[in-house]
């Protein structure tokens, strides 16, 4: 997780640190894209340990 | 993939909605911004060529009494002839047909019982129905509603709606993260400062693993699911 947080306060430093509406636009985009990819992990590895733990197939 | 911006507003220099667009029009050969309120007489053999020469066509404008503009009305009657773009010998049928809006009522009025009672799709149904005749495929309508209003915020979201709306081919999550793929690669190309360089090609490659992973995620777990069911 360090590398994910890594990569937002990174987007987030050029995001403040741009002045032109364009590249402000792009940084505040790549950041909500970030944040779903992080999310969408999370949740597929999620469900992936989920459907691992299947007692049903036990036995 | 060629994209034709066909843009009609009587008033384009006062409208700030257009006028911001206009700005975020990405810089590249791919993109067409053809406003037809600067045309005093239409030549129809020139607009043909433009609709044959690009893949999506996109009608842009205010919604006036519910209908687009008259300029955008007149020009479908000239350039959308019989025998050209429907009928026997008609070239145009396969394109994707978009429409940016603009409203000047919060969008949420437009739906039963809201103040203008009627959705947007259904009263954007006669483009629906046109690009249906031309059996063009017609995308998800981008509907900016009271630019005046907006914050900040929403506008640099908007930006960023619109250049996808205008260059994406793929509108799917997956579509959405090699876009910004590809913006990082081109940012790293023209970029001058060394720090900077490197921070985005840092960003990149995260992006680019995340991606990467989730992929591989997906496919094992529909994998699991297909197996399970």
């Amino acid at each position: 997780m360090e590398e994910q947080t890594w990569l937002i306060t990174t987007i987030e430093d050029l995001l403040t640190s741009s002045t032109k509406l364009e590249d402000r636009a792009f940084y505040q985009g790549l950041k909500a894209l970030a944040n779903e990819q992080i999310t969408r992990l999370d949740q597929s590895s999620g469900e992936l340990d989920g459907r691992i733990w299947n007692p049903s197939r036990w036995g | 993939m060629k994209t034709l911006i066909i843009v009609a507003h009587p008033d384009y220099k006062q409208s700030s909605t257009q006028q911001f667009l206009q700005h975020q029009v990405p810089q590249d050969s791919e993109v067409t911004w053809h406003l037809l309120d600067d045309i005093n007489d239409l030549d129809v053999a020139v607009e043909q060529q433009l609709l044959r020469d690009h893949q999506r066509i996109i009608f842009q404008f205010p919604l006036y009494w519910y209908s687009v503009p008259v300029s955008l009305r007149q020009w479908q009657d000239a350039v959308l002839t019989r025998g050209f773009a429907y009928g026997t010998n008609a070239v145009l049928a396969g394109k994707e047909f978009g429409i940016v809006v603009s409203l000047g009522e919060p969008i949420n009025e437009y739906q039963a019982g809201g103040r203008e009672y009627y959705t947007i799709s259904e009263l954007l149904k006669p483009l629906q129905a046109m690009a249906n005749k031309l059996q063009w495929r017609y995308l998800k309508p981008l509907v900016i509603s009271q630019f005046d209003y907006m914050t900040d915020a929403q506008r640099l979201d908007l930006v960023v709606n619109y250049q996808q709306y205008v260059t994406i081919d793929d509108t799917s999550f997956a579509g959405q993260q090699q876009w910004f793929i590809k913006q990082l690669s081109a940012r790293i190309n023209t970029e001058n400062d060394p720090v900077k360089i490197a921070q985005l090609i840092s960003i990149l490659t995260q992006i680019q693993d995340n991606y990467d992973e989730l992929t591989e995620l997906r496919w094992t777990v529909d994998l699991i699911r297909d197996e399970e069911e």
